[in-house]
Parts: C-alpha cells; structure tokens; sequence
C-alpha cells in the first residue's frame, strides 16, 4: 500500500466513525411509537405538586420518579389536562399506576388496586372578597344559602347534607366561578390556590382569601393495577422504596426543594402517620 | 427658508403616504386596469340594497386588479350614528389564519421549522397523542383511545388535517366521537378562543395537546383549532409574542398600519359596531358588554375593545381594515413581495396555495365539493361542481363576523367585502354575489 493510501484510511475511517448521524427530512416519529411502553403510569395536571409547568415536573412528580428509579421500576409517567383521561387508562387500558386524588373506585374496582398515599396536602376553603366584603360566614344557617365549587368526584356529601348547592369544575374554572359570583367558596391546597393566583389572576390574588381554619388532609395516591401483570411486584417495590426515601431522608430533601424546609417537615409528618386508602 | 422647504419636501410625502382619509388611497380608473367601471356600480346597488333592506348595518368592499384598486367603497353604518368609512376596522376573526400561516411559512423559509416537523419537537404536550373511538351504544365504556399512527405536523395544522377541532361545529357535525371530545375540551377548559379567554395561548395549546384527537392525523380535513397552535408555535420558534412577531414581520413591513390584536386606544373610535340580523330587517346594534353568542361558540364583540390582554389566537384575534388586507393579499398574489419588500418566495407561496394538501378530502365548509384547502386558505380546484364565481385556483377565506377575502390569480384580482354582522350564516349568498360581481366587470 502507498503511503498515502495508508495516510488516508484513518482519515476516512474517522470520517465515517465520527460523522454525525445523518437526518432524514421526511416525516418522522418518535421511537416509542414503535415500541410502546409497557409501564404506562398516568396522572392529572395539580399544579404545584404534580405540572409540566414546573421544574422537574413539580414535588410529587420527582419523589415518584426517584421512588419509581430505586424500586428498578422503568415505567412512563403521562401528565393528562383530565382526571378522566387517568381513569380511562387504569380501568380500560390497565395501565400499570396512576397517581392522583379525588379518584372514586367501587368496591369491584378496589379489589383490582393496591393504594400507596404519597402526600398529604392540608385544603382551606377560599373565597372571592368583593362577593362577600364581610367574610364568609359557614354556619349551618348560611351554608344553605350559599353554592360549594367542586372537583369532579370530589366528596360532597357534607355540604349536600348542609343544604348547599353544588356546581362542579376544575381549579382554575372554580376560580373563575368564585369571581363571576357563580360559586361562594371552594377548597383548595393554599399551594395549589398561591401558585394559580400568581400565574393567572396576579391583580387579583388578594380578593382571593382563605379561612384561616385548616379544613381537610388531600392525599395524593399512587394506585397500582392489579390487572397489569407487574403491578402487585411493582406496587411492593415501590412502597418499600418510597418508605426507604423518607427514612433517608431524600423525601424531605425534595419536598424542601420545592417548598422550603418548614413546609417539607409538615409534609413529611403527615404521610408517616397517614394509612393507606383513606379519604379516597 | 431653504431649510424649512427641505423639511416640507421630506414631509409631504410621508403625510401623504399616510391613508387616514378616504383620498389618500391610491386608485386608478377600472378601465385601465381591465375592469368595466359601469358593471361596478351593480356592486354599489348590490350592497346598498342589502343596507336598505336592514340585512347589515354597512359594508366596506375593495376590488383590486393588475395590483391597483379599482373599487373601494363603504356603504352604511359603522355604528348608530356613525357611517362607515374606507378606514373602519374590523374583527376579521378566521382571516387571521392567512397572517398565522404565513408567519410560520417565513419561520420556514429562515430554517426555523420544517413543515414535516411534529409538533411535539416544539410543544412537548403533543408527543404519544391518541384518537378518540366511540365505542359502540350500550358498551361498558363509551370510547377508546388508540395511539396515533403518525404525530400531528406542522403541514396537518396549516391544512387543518391534525385531527384538532372546533367546538362550535360539534351542532354542526353531530357525531358520539366530536361530542366526547368536545365535552372533553370543556372540561378541560379549552374555548374556541373567539372570546378571548384570561391565559396565555400557551397555557391553552399545552392543555389541548394533552387531549384525544378526533381522527388520525392526515387522514381528516376538518376545520379546528389549528391556527391556535401556529401562533403559540411562533412564539416557541422565534422566542417573540405572537403579536409582537406579527407586527414586526408582516405588519410593519407591509406597511399594515391599522392592523393589531389589541387595537391602541386612539384607534377605538373607528372600530365597527356588531349588528345582529335575522335577515329580514330585523337589525339590532349588538351589545358591548355581554357576548352576543353564549356556549361553544363564544362572540363577545366588546372583546375588541381591550386594548391589551394575554390571549392572542392565530385563528381569531387579529383587526384590520380593508386596505391593511388587502395589501396583505397582494403580496400572496405577487408571489410574496409588496412594493419592493419581501416576506415570502414565490415557491413558498405556490406551496401555500398548492391543492394537493388534503388527499381526497374537499374542503367542505365554507365552500362545497370542489374546493381543496392549502396552507391557510381555501382554494378552488375544478369547475365541475357547483360554483358562482371565479377561477380554478382563486383562494379565499371568511371571518365569523361576516368579513370575507377572495384572490383570481388567473385574473390577478382581489376582493375584499367587511361587515360586522351575526349570525354567519345568513351570509353565503350576499358573500357570493358580491364576488359574481367584482368577476362579471372584468372587461378585458
């Protein structure tokens, strides 16, 4: 061999080796098109814990995904605009989790599921200033006279049994319904009702107010298919990891990175003392 | 002295160049541009019986050929007590879809974007999208979602083959898969963005990503959300506000000066009123402060008078006036440039009004069978089927408030007819023989 066609083949063959791979104009997909993941787990946008819109998908999102990470579980998380897109996919896809709150399953689709809490959340009932300049007054009296804002399946029986008219939607509708006078109160993590405001009505955040009185614990629920062939092995392994994590304490480090060591502690008490399947 | 004439001479022609009364417009003799002046008039008597006869309140209408205006004329009201003007600005609502889709085409042209790019390589809210099956009557659960065989492109947005609807057309279609999702779209509170909802487009475009789609992508023509998703695109690709991207490359360059999404202040006086007719002479100024239509399809006319908001929808939110249109036009049919300023190539321009985007769909909405749709706008395909006016190749598109654009390459004509009028509907016949008219006074 000349020497230089010796010289030129390590040139072509680094050309060859260290190119980048070329990209096609065409049409194109995404890979998991193809190969559609197994381990679908899905959830509602509940923004400040769990949203696209904040860093790292929000708290709950990254203390499941490191949960999901030290279990060994390889499994897709899917944000969705609708709690019913959540349902859909556990019940008639059998998706292997879902995560969420406000969830209601019969007693049927209960034996199919296996309930880890991973949050709890206090809620405080909030209301719009200038349709009621003197407070809002929740005595049995009054509460017949006044309209509750709900999530969908959220439980209501409390203000029904009250006397109270019930009108239904998501946060940011229910928001917009305490403004037009439409409902009078509805209940909402402070978080949830602060991180809201301050994107879309800043103007307005001090009209909103909140009675002072803690009202209720929310939990936020991983749920785990027993109809999805790993989901009882990846339900144990999660739970173990989730439990690892808070004695650890990397659960509490994620919680004071989104929401400041006070407010993390708080979180963390709550989920040690909180069992299984309540409130849902 | 020198000084002030030279001041006077570098003044008078910007003043002049300046169309703030009806004289300023630059027109010429139809005749000289191949158009009978006396079949003109036929328009005249045209809309001013339709004003006589209390079917709408006034109308501005503009035809222009070989690159002059030969006609332009307003006739009637622009509001109680106020006539209409040449200048008087308009919601011009869906016309907005032609501006969307050419900002997207110069994000093209600059390398910015393929047409053959999903969506989701910029909004990642697009990526592993379903479509929504109904499921037959009496089944356990009403639908299925089954995964799409190709993501949404940009081209499928630009031809309205994505598979995104409008929920106003849920009373127009009925159908068990458009009303799931449309209640689907509600509940998630997604608007057909005509009220100009309080949040960012984004915040809207993010929340419709996530949600089913009515039909593959590329294997439906149907008229949505579409121009939406182009716009808050444009903001992603080009780090500007959709307004501000507008404004700067399409609006200043072609010297659109009455043409926002948020009209200034200065400017309210000479928006037009809505009027409401039930086309028999019943005409009512609609109100300002509640919107005329409540439900799916929301119009709130007062909404133009904002003069700043977060909402800017690439289907809806744009106000102009006949003139700023029609510059607009004319720099379609040049092939992309208008006195001397470029915006798009002719081969960008022969690709937005390509009628090969939609396969064997007709774009069947505003028009009947015969009509294809290309990248922001209806275009005639064939005279085989039922056609009053125009040439195979002429494009063309509407506004909700009855406003209507028209483009004959062929003839290298533009009409442009504005009204302010509810409901749409009534409107077809008056929009067609406005557009029998500016074709039969071609005289050359």
């Amino acid at each position: 061999m000349k020497r230089t066609q010796m010289m030129l083949l390590p040139l072509l063959l680094s050309f060859v080796l260290l190119a980048p791979v070329a990209s096609a104009t065409g049409p194109r997909v995404t890979t998991t098109l193809f190969s559609a993941h197994e381990n679908e787990i899905h959830t509602v946008d509940f923004p400040p814990y769990v949203s696209t819109d904040v860093v790292d998908g929000g708290s709950v999102s990254e203390i499941v995904r490191t949960a999901l990470m030290a279990a060994g579980i390889d499994a897709d998380l899917s944000i969705h605009p609708l709690k019913r897109m959540v349902n859909y996919y556990l019940l008639q896809e059998n998706a292997l989790a879902v995560m969420g709150r406000h969830l209601h399953f019969s007693d049927v689709q209960r034996k199919a599921l296996i309930i880890i809490p991973v949050m709890v959340m206090e809620e405080q009932y909030i209301y719009y200033k200038p349709q009621h300049p003197d407070g809002l007054n929740l005595d049995s009296d009054h509460l017949k006279q006044l309209v509750y804002g709900s999530h969908q399946d959220e439980d209501v029986s409390r203000f029904t049994a009250a006397g109270c008219t019930v009108k239904y939607g998501n946060t940011m509708s229910l928001l917009k319904q305490l403004r037009r006078g439409d409902v009078d109160f509805i209940e909402v993590p402070p978080l949830t009702i602060e991180w809201l405001l301050d994107r879309y009505m800043a103007d307005e955040k001090e009209q909103f107010v909140s009675l002072p009185d803690v009202v209720d614990n929310e939990v936020l629920y991983m749920i785990f298919n027993r109809k999805h062939a790993a989901g009882e092995d990846a339900a144990a392994r999660f739970k173990q990891a989730l439990a690892a994590m808070v004695k650890d304490g990397r659960y509490g480090t994620i919680l004071d990175k989104y929401l400041g060591a006070e407010h993390g502690k708080l979180y963390l008490r709550r989920l040690e003392s909180f069992s299984a399947g309540q409130g849902l | 002295m020198n000084v002030l004439l030279l001041l006077l001479a570098l003044l008078l022609p910007v003043c002049c160049s300046q169309p703030s009364a009806a004289a300023d417009y630059h027109m010429v003799k139809p005749a000289s541009v191949g158009l009978s002046a006396a079949r003109l008039t036929n328009m005249d008597r045209l809309i001013e019986n339709y004003v006589e006869q209390k079917k709408i309140g006034g109308a501005v209408v503009l035809v222009a050929r070989k690159g002059e205006i030969a006609y332009f004329k307003a006739s009637g009201l622009a509001d109680v007590g106020k006539p209409m003007q040449r200048d008087t600005i308009f919601r011009v609502v869906s016309m907005t879809k032609p501006v969307t889709s050419t900002a997207i085409m110069m994000l093209y042209e600059e390398g910015k974007l393929l047409l053959s790019d999903p969506v989701a390589k910029y909004i990642p809210e697009f990526r592993n999208q379903k479509v929504l099956i109904a499921n037959p009557a009496g089944a356990e659960f009403p639908y299925r979602l089954v995964p799409v065989k190709r993501e949404v492109q940009i081209r499928d947005l630009l031809a309205h083959t994505s598979g995104l609807l409008y929920l106003f057309l849920n009373d127009v279609y009925p159908d068990p898969a458009r009303n799931m999702i449309v209640q689907m779209y509600k509940e998630a509170g997604i608007t057909d963005g005509f009220c100009r909802p309080d949040e960012a487009i984004g915040d809207m475009v993010k929340r419709l990503g996530g949600l089913p789609l009515y039909a593959q992508p590329g294997e439906v023509w149907d008229y949505g959300l579409n121009s939406d998703v182009l716009g808050y695109l444009v903001e992603v690709v080009s780090g500007m506000t959709f307004d501000r991207y507008v404004e700067e490359h399409i609006f200043k360059p072609l010297k659109m000066k009455d043409s926002y999404f948020y009209l200034p202040e200065e400017k309210l006086p000479r928006l037009a009123a809505v009027w409401q007719s039930d086309w028999q002479g019943g005409l009512v100024r609609a109100s300002d402060e509640k919107p005329i239509v409540a439900g799916d399809l929301c119009l709130n006319p007062g909404d133009a008078r904002a003069s700043s908001g977060k909402y800017l929808a690439g289907g809806a939110s744009m106000l102009s006036t006949v003139y700023d249109y029609y510059r607009f036009t004319q720099m379609l049919l040049n092939g992309g440039e208008l006195d001397g300023v470029r915006l798009l190539s002719r081969k960008t321009v022969e690709l937005m009004t390509a009628t090969n985007h939609i396969g064997e769909h007709d774009a069947v909405f505003l028009h009947g069978h015969g009509w294809k749709f290309g990248l922001g706008f209806a275009i005639q395909v064939d005279r085989e089927h039922s056609v009053d006016s125009g040439d195979v190749g002429t494009y063309e598109w509407a506004g909700i408030y009855s406003t209507r654009f028209s483009v004959d390459p062929k003839e290298q004509k533009i009409t442009i007819f504005m009204s302010q009028t509810n409901p749409f509907g009534h409107h077809f016949e008056l929009w067609d023989k406005v557009l029998v008219q500016s074709a039969s006074a071609i005289a050359d």
